[in-house]
């Protein structure tokens, strides 16, 4: 090897601004706390992109519908927490809102379910895979998360809740006055009818009419209606249909606005030959059919949320 | 020097700075005219010089806010800027000719930007010695988002004293001359003068201690001729060392001020015991540093996204940065780096164990809060110059070196293709591409036609930018209205009633935000706890009307929570009573007027017997007739430095309701004179005022005499 070829080429090289450059690059590298750097440079990203809160809290009051809510910029925040935390399971969750109203089922689907299942104390992740995946129609998977989120005790989801940055965000906006716990037990109500729907639909019929009866005898439970109504459909699945009427008339009596208690109080009716009484709960059964819009009666009860 | 003016503006001045400038107020032209709005610190300095001017123009030097939290000292915000610097009256002089505070603010700020960044190349011109790189440091700074701070933040206020400053001292370095003496004097004066000078003091002494390092021969040849032109000119430095000395005066007093406790800055001081109240908690500094700013986020992407603030130059800087790697290792080089480095040290705080140590063992880096600053006031400009330094260097080594057409062209292209791959990048970066690869193998093709180079480089340089500051001005809040909260009426008219202003109310329950909702940025500390401890209801029921008349003063001798709300039960009820510290008042202060009603009496303008006859933000001038003794309460905030005279006696001005001022009247006709600190202070700041004025005077006058810039560059 010829030093007195190379050595010039070495001495150029070690003379020229790019040098100095990478020694400054190493030594920054050393000198500064890139993590702390990282982190701050993070934070503040987050603290730029997160939008108020306040819309999300109308939604949960029913004071703003979700068609009238700007989700992009939610949709970007929490996409950004979850690019810096990938494990901030609330966040997830609330991607998972902002895909489904923004039309993209499939995401929300499969980023609530994500939620729900890294995340137990996660009560409204669990809550809303439960009705995603309900509305998909995947019955034994809704019903999976529903006893998911029925296990979780009142106590740990308002401590998740309260330990969550996220859900302290919405704590922190100024239109917030909400009753958590209030807001829970009516989460819980309807997941009781969820599960009880859930198995009412793979014919399930005894669990379904288990359910349904406990839920009735849940002094917590304020509208039992519904359950009435699953209670006596599923004594039709299993042939008590004599069971089944008196139960479909006490859902009748409290006034029930389901085409189908109407529909099959009418069947079974026509079955033992009262064809006029009958034909009169069919026609109340059309008349509420019309202006239903769901093939599943309860469906408004059932919607996404997190408080 | 008139043959050298009217060559310049011929020629190089209004093609390398006039016209780029023009270009500059094109792109800016939203927040230019003012259909934008200015945001952040940049509308407190603009209520700050608004107040200031507008009081000049009435004669009145302004030493109190009454607008201000119920009032306030205002040497706070005359040292944040400087009161003494004439440029100023610019502003004040548009005003009196009836252009509105809007647009002469806004003028006066484009003059000032002009005004630096004429400095930057007159620097640039001295260093290079090329017009062609010279001129496109200028452009590369003129067209970079430091224009955008102007309507953001208030550092054009330090940087154009600062920018100054370092032309003064090169000339001086390269011709000696009295002017340039002089310069550097004033400039380091109006520095002084504000009560922040430790960012300009921090970059000159790590200029000086790296120049000691890097250049020492050269150093001790300039200490000599600065001895040398000492000795020459005694009287001349006599003066200017006295000239110095009147320039610390404020703001010496202002921390002596300061050590008294009369007035608290809980929002910056928080977290921190020490002192001074003016200390800024370590919390607070990391509000303020590099990484918490975000200035770089959108500088690859997103550029329709750009807001005000945010950094941004033409690409051409980077690739330029890339492609001159190849140039030699210099001292001057090293020297900028250094420089650069250790200042963005700095600005990372917590992250840099240098700031850390800083800010334990130097006193002054606990006063400063935003140290991103660093950033733009001597950051960006050393990067520019040292890309620029490079780019001579390139152009003098590598003309007509064809070979590396090689490395040159793949560079951009790999440039080109990475800034493909980023999200949002405008357009016109392609035209930044381009053009700096057009330029860099023109001269490696052998071109030496400078008018050729400098075409192609302005529109490397000028293109993307001005887009981007087009994405700026589009992106910022329309001007609706006034700017901020000041109005010029607060100087003109005394207004019995103090204008109803909703406080910030929250229905959260929670007090951290409560508290920061809540929280007082500058203010007596007696309002401060007042403001903290007393419902804003009762408070704001009560000092709704400034005067009241009094018969019942009661001693409190602590202020604990039966206090408060014993306060703020007589505010709600508007009770006849006033109460006095016991420990501050004599005897025969705490006493009840026969015949007093169940209500304090309000004093509004139809008031029968009592009458303002004169006001200023400093004084308040009242006829009065009583038919009994009574106190009158003015619901202004108390300081020490307030004076009351009762035809003409002086006689001592009580802390009232534990925040405001009073004074007993005894029965029958009296003049009544309230006047804010003493003869001397107004003197003194007057004074100032005219010094600093006679000092730019003697500058340009000499310069004129002396020759303004006699270089001669090699183009």
């Amino acid at each position: 090897m010829d030093l007195n070829r190379i050595l010039p080429g070495i001495k150029w090289i070690f003379s020229r601004v790019g040098i100095i450059y990478m020694a400054l690059f190493v030594a920054l590298a050393c000198l500064v706390d890139v993590k702390a750097a990282e982190s701050r440079i993070k934070m503040r990203r987050l603290n730029d992109a997160r939008p108020p809160m306040n819309s999300l809290v109308s939604l949960t009051k029913g004071e703003m519908l979700p068609a009238a809510i700007e989700w992009k910029p939610y949709r970007r925040y929490f996409e950004l927490v979850l690019r810096y935390m990938p494990d901030e399971w609330t966040a997830r969750m609330f991607l998972g809102i902002c895909e489904h109203y923004q039309g993209e089922p499939q995401k929300a689907v499969m980023d609530m379910r994500r939620s729900a299942e890294s995340f137990l104390p996660l009560f409204w992740s669990s809550y809303n895979a439960a009705v995603l995946t309900f509305q998909g129609g995947d019955m034994p998977k809704a019903l999976d998360y529903a006893e998911r989120a029925l296990r979780v005790s009142p106590a740990v989801v308002d401590m998740a809740m309260r330990s969550s940055v996220i859900y302290r965000q919405i704590m922190f906006a100024s239109n917030f006055d909400i009753d958590i716990s209030r807001d829970l037990a009516s989460a819980r109500e309807d997941l009781y009818l969820l599960r009880t729907a859930a198995q009412y639909y793979i014919k399930d019929f005894n669990a379904s009419r288990a359910a349904a009866l406990q839920a009735v005898a849940e002094s917590g439970i304020q509208d039992k209606e519904p359950f009435y109504f699953f209670a006596g459909a599923s004594d039709i699945g299993l042939g008590n249909t004599t069971e089944a009427l008196s139960l479909l008339g006490v859902c009748l009596k409290l006034k029930s606005r389901n085409p189908l208690a109407y529909r099959y109080a009418g069947d079974i009716l026509s079955a033992v030959g009262k064809a006029e009484e009958a034909r009169s709960l069919w026609q109340l059964a059309g008349g509420l059919q019309r202006h239903s819009e769901s093939s599943f009666p309860y469906a408004s009860r059932l919607r996404l949320r997190f408080m | 020097m008139t043959r050298f003016v009217t060559t310049l503006m011929r020629r190089e001045f209004f093609i390398f700075v006039i016209l780029p400038f023009f270009v500059w107020m094109a792109a800016f032209w939203g927040y230019l005219s003012g259909q934008k709005m200015i945001v952040v610190d940049a509308v407190s300095y603009y209520e700050h010089i608004g107040f200031f001017t507008d009081n000049i123009i009435r004669g009145v030097y302004p030493l109190w806010d009454p607008s201000w939290s119920d009032g306030a000292p205002y040497n706070f915000f005359l040292r944040r800027i400087g009161e003494a610097n004439p440029f100023y009256w610019l502003n004040a002089g548009l005003k009196m000719i009836g252009i509105p505070q809007v647009h002469a603010y806004l003028f006066f700020l484009t003059f000032y930007y002009f005004l630096a960044l004429t400095a930057f190349w007159l620097i640039a011109r001295i260093l290079f010695r090329n017009r062609l790189v010279a001129g496109g440091a200028f452009l590369l700074l003129l067209f970079s988002g430091w224009g955008s701070q102007l309507f953001f933040n208030y550092i054009i206020i330090i940087f154009v004293p600062f920018i100054w400053f370092f032309y003064f001292i090169f000339a001086f370095a390269r011709e000696g001359k009295k002017y340039q003496f002089l310069g550097c004097i004033f400039t380091l004066a109006v520095s002084l003068s504000t009560y922040i000078p430790f960012f300009f003091l921090t970059i000159i002494a790590l200029f000086t201690g790296l120049f000691f390092i890097f250049f020492f021969r050269e150093m001790l040849s300039f200490l000599k001729r600065l001895v040398v032109f000492t000795i020459q000119n005694k009287g001349l430095a006599v003066m200017c060392g006295f000239f110095l000395f009147i320039a610390c005066v404020p703001a010496v007093d202002f921390y002596h001020e300061s050590q008294q406790g009369e007035f608290v800055l809980p929002g910056r001081h928080a977290g921190d015991d020490k002192t001074p109240v003016v200390a800024v908690a370590m919390k607070s500094v990391v509000v303020g540093d590099l990484l918490a700013q975000g200035y770089f986020d959108r500088t690859f992407m997103d550029h329709a996204s750009l807001i005000r603030g945010e950094f941004f130059i033409s690409y051409f800087f980077f690739l330029a940065c890339l492609i001159t790697l190849v140039t030699p290792l210099t001292r001057k080089i090293f020297f900028l780096l250094a420089n650069i480095i250790i200042l963005g040290l700095i600005s990372l705080t917590e992250a840099s164990p240098l700031y850390k140590f800083l800010y334990d063992h130097i006193f002054f880096f606990r006063i400063m809060r935003m140290v991103s600053y660093f950033f733009w006031l001597a950051v960006l400009p050393m990067a520019v110059i040292l890309v620029m330094e490079q780019v001579r260097a390139f152009i003098r080594d590598y003309t007509g070196h064809r070979l590396l057409l090689f490395f040159v062209v793949p560079a951009h292209l790999a440039f080109g293709a990475w800034a493909l791959t980023r999200e949002g990048v405008s357009w016109t970066a392609w035209i930044a591409v381009a053009g700096s690869m057009a330029f860099f193998s023109v001269i490696l093709l052998g071109c030496r036609n400078k008018n050729l180079l400098f075409g192609i480089l302005a529109l490397a340089v000028i293109v993307q930018p001005f887009q981007l500051a087009k994405y700026v001005v589009a992106n910022g809040e329309v001007r609706r209205g006034e700017v901020g909260r000041y109005h010029a009426d607060v100087v003109k008219d005394f207004g019995y009633s103090r204008e109803f202003i909703p406080t910030l109310k929250t229905e959260s329950k929670d007090p951290l935000i409560r508290s920061f909702r809540d929280s007082v940025y500058y203010a007596t500390r007696w309002f401060t706890d007042v403001f903290t401890l007393v419902p804003s209801e009762d408070r704001l029921s009560f000092t709704a009307n400034k005067l009241y008349l009094i018969d019942t003063a009661v001693a409190y001798t602590q202020a604990d929570s039966v206090f408060y709300d014993r306060l703020a039960s007589a505010w709600r009820n508007h009770e006849n009573i006033v109460f006095l510290a016991r420990q501050e008042v004599p005897d025969d202060a705490l006493r009840t007027s026969s015949g007093g009603a169940l209500k304090a009496e309000p004093v509004g303008p139809s008031h029968p017997f009592v009458k303002v006859v004169g006001f200023d933000v400093n004084t308040l001038s009242l006829k009065v007739q009583l038919d009994r003794p009574r106190f009158l309460l003015w619901n202004d905030n108390y300081h020490s430095g307030w004076h009351v005279y009762i035809n003409g006696r002086e006689d001592k001005v009580l802390r009232a309701d534990y925040a405001f001022k009073g004074v007993w009247l005894p029965a029958g006709s009296h003049d009544v004179l309230f006047r804010f600190a003493t003869p001397w202070r107004y003197a003194m700041g007057y004074m100032s005022m005219i010094i600093f004025a006679v000092f730019l005077v003697m500058i340009l006058v000499a310069a004129r005499r002396e020759g303004f810039l006699t270089l001669r560059e090699d183009l």
